[in-house]
């Protein structure tokens, strides 16, 4: 059972020469809610989804995960925290084209110990199933489509079992059609799993899916709107 | 330092054989490799995304890969050839114990009485190959008569001892037993029964018609020395002086003696003695006693080391210009690995993203960064090793010295260490792999 909250407090983060990016005085999302993160491009939406990553540079404030408390922690504390209850997804697939699906969505078993690579594999598997992707080590990557490479980049950020995904833009890539199916796969298997979704996006198809929206415009959080 | 080896090394090193020594060496040398191996690969799994950058940067990866195969090939080449040389050139002399020559340079005589490179040289007289002939340590002295040749191939006079001494037992046919009769060396493209006029001198400056009239059958065929003997065609010396009008060192009462004794008063003279001493020790013994003013004995191996030492001392210098190559093939490689590891910068902030511990990012790129080493190297052995072959068989096709190449000991130990050094270079790339900065890598 996901039992990680968000609790950001006073966060600051900052990018080069010390120019800020983001400020967020508070926010909380419970456990098992989908968030979904829109405004203006350059708003600062995807530093805010890498400072809850614990990958971005944070000056001041807090950003906890349960008891897991990133701004404080060592570059490799924040990675295990990530390998262990994060799971991530991005515009661009950002997979490995010479790899089947399959290894592409296991692809931490090159780093994960011994001991869980079998319910590693299994996992991914299943969740390409789930997913409808087809192929699964017949073919690489490079020959997939774009929808095809999403589902495979889904299942990727599932397969180690995270309590939460962050996803960035993640249809962005993709047309109307497929964005729409991804949309409803990727929510409906958060939902079954219980885990926290936090999308930042332009597609208010996919906001409409979301418990929840934050606004955020010019580095700041400027608002949020719940959806019934 | 000095002491610790001689009190707590040295007694356990010199048990070993020198195989032993060689192997356990070349343990030495690749243990950095395997240690830096163990160490950053231990717990991580690379091999997919190893393969990943192989194959995204194939290309680029084949011209790492030669580029390093050249500059190893380079060095195994040149210790492999310059050894396949030297043994070579040592056989073709081992059967040359000690030579009487006229005073002059030690080098050219052995150029021209083991290696049969065309020379002019003094004649010996008939007093002085007495004296020889007949000291009472000389097994027996050959004399070697040379200065004609058929179709290339050297004419050379001298006698059935040695012959016998040179081949052992003839490969087929007969040893020669009138002047008219000659014995060929294993190369020489005649067959027994072919007859020959040679040619006064060598090359293009050679006189076909000088000794017309004057005709060889040729009777036997001598066993492979891996010398230039092998090209050589053996008659009789009373015959190379019979046709150039020298009479045949017996006197006039035997027309038609062969071989030893000659008569010291008709002794036409000839530009060098091979003598072979009834015992070891003696050998130095004779050459003190036959060098002096009118003439001079050497041994043809201590002539031969000096020549060594000089293709040694290339060999070195030849080294040292390899290893360069090496160290500015590796300098290349290693930057472009650098720049190969910016174009793969995004997988790699991926896998930071995604929680990858930097000990596997260190992984990949180091082990991408090993499999080049690792190719290149292997390939380069092969590639020395086949060209030095090639080479080996031009130069033993040129001058008939057998130049037979393998792979030993010091090829190995230079590729282990070129291995170890480079492969613990290859942490620099996969360090500064570690310092790109995430999220600018993620955006792109």
């Amino acid at each position: 059972m996901n039992s990680l909250e968000l609790s950001v407090q006073d966060l600051l983060v900052s990018g080069e020469r010390g120019r800020t990016l983001l400020t967020v005085e508070q926010l909380v999302v419970h456990p098992g809610e989908t968030v979904g993160i829109r405004g203006p491009s350059g708003a600062g939406k995807s530093t805010m989804l890498y400072a809850l990553a614990g990958l971005a540079n944070v000056a001041q404030g807090q950003v906890r995960w349960g008891d897991a408390e990133l701004s404080t922690m060592g570059e490799e504390a924040r990675a295990r925290f990530r390998r262990s209850s994060v799971g991530m997804v991005f515009q661009d697939f950002l997979l490995f084209e010479e790899l089947d699906a399959v290894s592409n969505a296991a692809i931490a078993t090159g780093y994960l110990h011994g001991s869980r690579h079998a319910a590693l594999l299994e996992r991914a598997q299943s969740t390409l199933q789930k997913l409808n992707v087809k192929d699964l080590t017949q073919r690489t990557i490079a020959s997939f489509s774009g929808g095809e490479r999403q589902r495979v980049a889904i299942a990727r950020a599932l397969a180690h079992d995270p309590a939460v995904i962050l996803a960035d833009e993640p249809t962005a890539s993709l047309d109307r059609k497929v964005a729409d199916q991804l949309i409803d796969d990727l929510v409906a298997l958060v939902r079954q799993e219980k885990k926290t979704l936090i999308a930042v996006s332009h597609d208010h198809h996919l906001h409409e899916r979301m418990d929840r929206i934050i606004d955020i415009e010019d580095g700041r959080m400027v608002g949020e709107v719940r959806n019934d | 330092m000095t002491d610790f080896y001689y009190d707590y090394i040295a007694p356990w090193w010199d048990l070993l054989s020198p195989d032993m020594q060689d192997g356990a060496l070349l343990i030495l040398y690749i243990l950095p490799c395997l240690i830096v191996g163990f160490v950053v690969v231990r717990g991580m799994r690379p091999y997919a995304l190893v393969k990943a950058m192989l194959w995204q940067f194939r290309w680029s990866n084949l011209v790492f890969v030669l580029l390093i195969a050249v500059s190893v090939a380079l060095g195994v080449g040149l210790i492999a050839q310059e050894r396949g040389l030297r043994k070579g050139t040592a056989r073709a002399a081992e059967k040359f114990d000690l030579v009487v020559a006229a005073p002059g340079s030690e080098l050219t005589n052995v150029l021209a009485t083991v290696y049969l490179q065309a020379s002019d040289m003094p004649l010996l007289d008939g007093a002085l190959y007495h004296r020889i002939a007949t000291h009472e340590q000389v097994d027996f002295a050959a004399p070697i008569a040379f200065g004609d040749s058929f179709k290339g191939a050297p004419v050379v006079g001298t006698t059935i001892t040695f012959i016998d001494h040179l081949s052992g037992s003839l490969k087929e046919g007969a040893l020669f037993g009138t002047y008219s009769e000659a014995v060929i060396g294993a190369n020489v493209p005649l067959s027994l029964g072919d007859r020959f006029t040679p040619a006064h001198g060598h090359g293009d400056g050679a006189d076909a018609e000088a000794h017309e009239g004057s005709e060889f059958v040729v009777t036997g065929r001598m066993e492979k020395t891996g010398s230039p003997w092998d090209q050589a065609i053996l008659v009789p010396v009373e015959a190379v002086w019979m046709v150039h009008g020298l009479g045949n060192g017996h006197g006039l009462d035997e027309p038609s003696a062969l071989g030893p004794p000659f008569d010291p008063a008709t002794f036409p003279g000839t530009p060098s003695i091979l003598v072979h001493a009834k015992q070891l020790w003696a050998n130095y013994a004779l050459k003190n006693a036959f060098t002096n003013k009118d003439s001079m004995a050497y041994f043809p191996g201590a002539v031969l080391s000096q020549l060594h030492s000089v293709l040694g001392n290339v060999r070195e210098v030849m080294s040292v210009m390899a290893v360069v190559t090496q160290i500015l093939v590796t300098a290349g490689v290693l930057t472009g690995l650098v720049i190969l590891t910016k174009l793969f910068s995004r997988r790699l902030a991926l896998l930071r993203a995604i929680g990858a511990p930097r000990r596997f990012l260190f992984s990949i790129v180091w082990s991408f960064a090993a499999v080049l080493i690792l190719a290149g190297s292997a390939l380069g052995v092969l590639l020395g090793f086949a060209t030095t072959r090639v080479i080996s068989g031009i130069v033993s096709a040129r001058t008939n010295i057998l130049v037979e190449v393998i792979l030993s000991w010091p090829e190995f130990h230079l590729v282990a260490a070129f291995v170890s050094l480079t492969v613990c270079l290859a942490m620099i790339p996969a360090f500064l792999a570690l310092r790109r900065p995430v999220v600018a890598d993620l955006r792109g």
